[in-house]
């Protein structure tokens, strides 16, 4: 159910952004000028970086409603699954705020290296799982809380301009 | 179009790629009635390892900035 409705939001977000981009191609100079000096307004661009994040937040909210039918994760593994997406999600969210120069290269290099931290600890909980499942488990939480704050420091940088 | 916006929006479509992705794995096994295999975290192990790999690529071509120069000593020469 969730998928389809996910399905549903990708192949929205890829007309609207099509269409966005076809619209400030074709623009006139008049507009476009306008748009610039709006796109150079920071309360402008921070305007529309707090919609747009308040609108990803009901997102996640609605896709996190269990009355959706999402599943949540109950087991060691399923939340393992969980633990490295997010991990994958703040590398892949690094790599874009790199190259769209929204971040320096210096804060890119620590965000990895934490990453690296919480796969590295992933990794052993996931080995000492089968010996010392309640370590593990522990392991897997304190990760989880870790993981949870560097999406949040990666959050935090979206809104911010070069 | 901005790129700051740019970023956001491509940021919006991995996060819902992955929760895609996410709910596909553990629905599919809670529905089943078993838990996450090896193999499929497995998959998601490969795909961290390829976000690190894209990662490093991007921080290799960028080149972290000068440091700033040091101030000329305002002390005149004896």
């Amino acid at each position: 159910m969730l998928a389809a409705k996910v399905d549903q939001l990708l192949a929205n977000y890829t007309r609207v952004r099509e269409m966005l981009l076809t619209k400030f191609d074709s623009i006139s100079t008049g507009a476009l000028l306008k748009f610039e000096r709006f796109n150079r307004n920071p309360v402008a661009n921070s305007l529309l970086f707090g919609s747009t994040l308040i609108v990803t937040i009901v997102l996640a909210i609605v896709s996190g409603c269990q009355s959706l039918g999402v599943p949540s994760p109950s087991s060691f593994n399923q939340k393992l699954v969980i633990a490295y997406l997010s991990i994958t999600s703040v590398r892949e969210s690094t790599t874009v705020l790199l190259q769209s120069k929204v971040i320096p290269v210096n804060d890119a290099r620590n965000i990895e290296a934490q990453a690296d931290n919480a796969r590295a600890a992933l990794d052993i909980a996931q080995t000492v799982y089968a010996t010392d499942p309640a370590g593990a488990q522990t392991k897997l939480d304190t990760t989880l809380t870790a993981i949870t704050a560097l999406q949040a420091y990666v959050a935090s940088k979206k809104g911010k301009g070069p | 179009m901005n790129p700051n916006i740019e970023a956001l929006l491509q940021l919006i479509f991995i996060w819902a790629s992955h929760l895609k992705n996410a709910a596909s794995t553990i629905g599919a096994a809670q529905a089943a009635g078993r838990d996450v295999t090896a193999e499929e975290l497995q998959q998601y192990m490969s795909a961290d390892s390829e976000a690190k790999a894209a990662l490093d690529a991007a921080i290799a071509t960028n080149p972290a900035p000068a440091p700033a120069a040091a101030p000329a000593d305002p002390t005149p020469a004896p």
